[in-house]
């Protein structure tokens, strides 16, 4: 079982970037092919703001906000418009990729028929990457949904899953970890309907393995949503 | 080396008063209401034209038609590569020029409260971009069938030890040589476009002008004679 | 392009497309007609225009750039191509100025992920590493010229064209002071009066037969499609993008290596589904590789003046 610390009440000036090695190194001898790292997620961050979320998968700490949904002079078509925008990493390219990722999964699942008119600004901030950051920015988004009150499909629950030679597979791999890998894939899927809205697969993987990597991470995802769940409840707990 | 050699030859073989070569091709473009693509010897230029439309709320003008132009280059087009295709300060002052050029020679009261595209793009630059890009555009405003004044033609002049030369190479467009974009209609006097790079002796302005509006005479012709084949070709079309 | 389809008209094509009809007659796993011309542009090491069904026009241009790099900080072997990718506002108006910024970079991204292991993928890519702190830098850039439907899949084809088409020199390296080295390019020695600066430099190709193709594949009702028109592209459910490597290990017995997976444009997908898409991405690459592999035979040197789009 993952160690959780879902009762963490954040404030701000904690949440900055933390170097490698200021943080309590935490002793993993080798880690079994299942075991997430030590995580914590938030749901409603910021209080009485309109969503946040919060998710940390080791050292990689991700923040996503959403503000809206909000009427815009301009917009007037009969559903919402979403929009993504990502900071917090140096690569320009990995920006792209992942705020194209991000867009797709998110306009997958919001009802977007039920806002005509209004935008809808989903705004994720990275803190600090370790490796895994979209699954880590999935989540985090999926928790400031939740909080956020706008209707959507469901959870999404998302996973990093790493892969070495010979189907030896690594839940949530940090970047020293994927150095040795062939490749692996990010993968995010909504427990309600079974279906899933992100596979982002990379590096090289023999197609006949393909099968059995998207399965394996299924599992994986479908281990992590009680995570999830347990901390939109406290969320709402604390709302009361 | 000289731009003109003691024979009286230029760099690529051709007397001072000498065209390249004007290859072209209309209607390439499937989308567009008017496209063209244009060489002259080793400078391609792809123009693209869409509308009258509606257009934005902001540009429209009550009595005449709003034009827009983009002047763009391909990161690969010239000499060195490029970064960033278009928006920096040379293309947006080319866009201007291009947009004030056509201001006078579209029948612009015939569409008020519309809007005009002019798109360029130069896939290949070598030398006399502009005065291609003016030549483009004329022609796939006659292929779009917007009502002109007359077909725009252009040319680049530079004099050398008095000596007027016509469109000039990239690898003539140095940073000495004084030389002189000049667009006429139908190869008259109406002259709708003058640029002038570097610093012009005054005794050579007559020289240089003169020649410049000889060329646009000349390059005229060659248009002229594309636009009616144009016409021929499409005629049965027309029921004809 | 704005296309407006009716419910009745997208209903209709939906329920062709389930029969594996499609409005252009063509089936499912159909692509529409490619012309491939390479070495059309004379001012770029290497290029290729790609046309796709007789409106998706791409054009590819690559040059070379010699990079020095800081061999201390960069450990691991870096792959030397960069890919920019443009949309051209001849292709619609509503990429003038920033409109096509956003869609290119993400293009960009997933060429970038697909080929981010080609230094184990493609065999002679090594050689581009030219000594410590020297190596080539391939800039692979991309203009859509005309968009109507999978641009994906048209610039891998120009890609691996424009790959294919590039010649890049030979080169000696000399030590020099400093503990730096010079790089000189290699002449052949030849006899007799010819001067040094007219003997053409001596120029090696890449090995492109185990690049990596980008596939979009599709989902319209419950059927998987290859290469959707723009008509199509307004009744997709989800969209799957695949990036497919061979690899020639033994001859006669090609595996197939995913490079890249990337669900785009909303949608929801089960598990099958996506199983299924892969599946008919490797059977169309198996089809696109032997295709590409016949026409880069095949294809003549150009003629120098002739140009392209006459």
């Amino acid at each position: 079982m993952p160690t959780i610390r879902s009762n963490l009440n954040i404030p701000l000036t904690h949440l900055s970037r933390i170097e490698d090695d200021q943080m309590e190194a935490i002793e993993m001898d080798k880690r079994s092919a299942t075991t997430f790292r030590p995580l914590c997620v938030k749901c409603g961050v910021f209080g009485a703001q309109d969503g946040s979320g919060y998710a940390e998968f080791g050292n990689t700490r991700v923040l996503a906000q959403i503000i809206g949904p909000d009427g815009d002079g301009k917009w007037e078509e009969d559903h919402a418009k979403i929009t993504v925008t990502l900071k917090g990493l140096e690569n320009e390219k990995q920006i792209a990729e992942y705020r194209a990722e991000l867009m797709s999964s998110a306009s997958s699942v919001i009802f977007i028929n039920k806002y005509p008119g209004k935008v809808i600004e989903i705004e994720v901030t990275v803190l600090s990457d370790d490796g895994g950051v979209l699954s880590a920015a999935l989540s985090a988004v999926t928790l400031a949904l939740a909080h956020s009150g706008i209707e959507h499909m469901g959870l999404t629950a998302s996973v990093h899953v790493g892969m070495r030679a010979n189907e030896d597979y690594i839940t949530d791999p940090s970047t020293s970890e994927s150095a040795d890998t062939l490749g692996g894939v990010t993968f995010a899927f909504v427990p309600n309907l079974s279906q899933t809205t992100c596979v982002s697969l990379y590096g090289r993987i023999p197609i006949e393995a393909t099968k059995s990597l998207l399965e394996f991470a299924k599992q994986r995802a479908i281990a992590i949503v009680p995570v999830l769940h347990k901390a939109i409840v406290n969320s709402i707990k604390e709302k009361q | 080396m000289s731009i003109i050699s003691e024979h009286g030859f230029r760099l690529d073989g051709r007397r001072p008063a000498q065209i390249r070569n004007v290859n072209t091709r209309l209607g390439l473009n499937r989308n567009a209401e008017g496209s063209s693509y244009l060489e002259h010897g080793n400078t391609k230029v792809l123009c693209a034209v869409y509308g009258p439309y509606e257009g934005k709320a902001s540009k429209r003008l009550e009595d005449r038609c709003a034009i827009v132009c983009q002047y763009s280059t391909t990161t690969f087009s010239g000499l060195e590569r490029k970064n960033r295709p278009r928006g920096d300060r040379k293309s947006t002052e080319m866009s201007r020029l291009l947009e004030k050029a056509f201001e006078s020679v579209i029948l612009t009261e015939s569409f008020p409260r519309s809007q005009i595209d002019i798109f360029c793009e130069v896939i290949q630059g070598d030398g006399s971009n502009l005065a291609a890009c003016v030549n483009a555009t004329s022609l796939a405003l006659a292929d779009a069938g917007i009502p002109m004044k007359g077909i725009a033609s252009a040319a680049t002049c530079g004099i050398v030890e008095g000596n007027p030369i016509v469109d000039l190479t990239s690898r003539e467009e140095t940073d000495l040589l004084p030389r002189v974009t000049l667009a006429t209609i139908c190869g008259r006097d109406e002259v709708v476009l003058v640029e002038l790079h570097n610093r012009l002796h005054i005794d050579h302005l007559s020289v240089v002008m003169e020649a410049a509006k000889a060329t646009c005479a000349d390059v005229y012709e060659c248009l002229a004679v594309v636009a009616q084949q144009h016409l021929k070709a499409c005629a049965p079309i027309l029921g004809n | 392009m704005e296309i407006n389809l009716s419910d009745d008209e997208k209903l209709f094509l939906i329920a062709g497309v389930e029969a594996d009809i499609r409005n252009d007659g063509r089936s499912c796993q159909d692509f529409r007609t490619i012309v491939l011309e390479r070495g059309v542009l004379s001012g770029t090491n290497g290029s290729c225009r790609v046309q796709l069904g007789q409106t998706t026009d791409i054009l590819t241009g690559i040059k070379l750039e010699l990079e020095s790099y800081d061999s201390a900080t960069e450990k691991e072997a870096k792959q030397p191509m960069q890919f920019h990718v443009d949309f051209s506002a001849n292709a619609s108006s509503q990429f003038a100025g920033k409109g096509g910024d956003q869609y290119g970079e993400e293009i960009s991204a997933a060429f970038q992920v697909a080929y981010s292991r080609s230094l184990d993928i493609m065999s002679n890519l090594s050689k581009t590493h030219l000594a410590e702190g020297y190596r080539w830098k391939i800039n692979v850039d991309v203009s859509v010229l005309q968009w109507a439907g999978s641009i994906p899949d048209a610039i891998s084809l120009a890609v691996i064209g424009a790959l294919s088409d590039l010649e890049i020199p030979e080169v000696e390296v000399a030590p020099d002071d400093g503990g730096k080295v010079s790089i000189v390019l290699k002449r052949p020695r030849i006899g007799g009066n010819v001067r040094d600066e007219e003997v053409p430099v001596q120029m090696w190709r890449l090995d492109v037969q185990s690049c990596p193709l980008l596939l979009t594949i599709s989902k319209i009702g419950t059927a998987n499609l290859v290469d959707c028109s723009p008509e199509e592209e307004c009744c997709i459910r989800s969209q799957l993008l695949i990036g497919i490597a061979k690899s020639v290990s033994t001859p006669g017995n090609d595996t197939y290596q995913t490079t890249c997976i990337k669900q785009l444009g909303g949608g929801l997908l089960e598990m099958e589904s996506i199983e299924n898409m892969i599946e008919m991405a490797q059977k169309t690459s198996i089809g696109l590789y032997e295709a590409l592999a016949k026409r880069l035979k095949a294809e003549e040197k150009r003629k120098p003046g002739h140009s392209f789009l006459l």
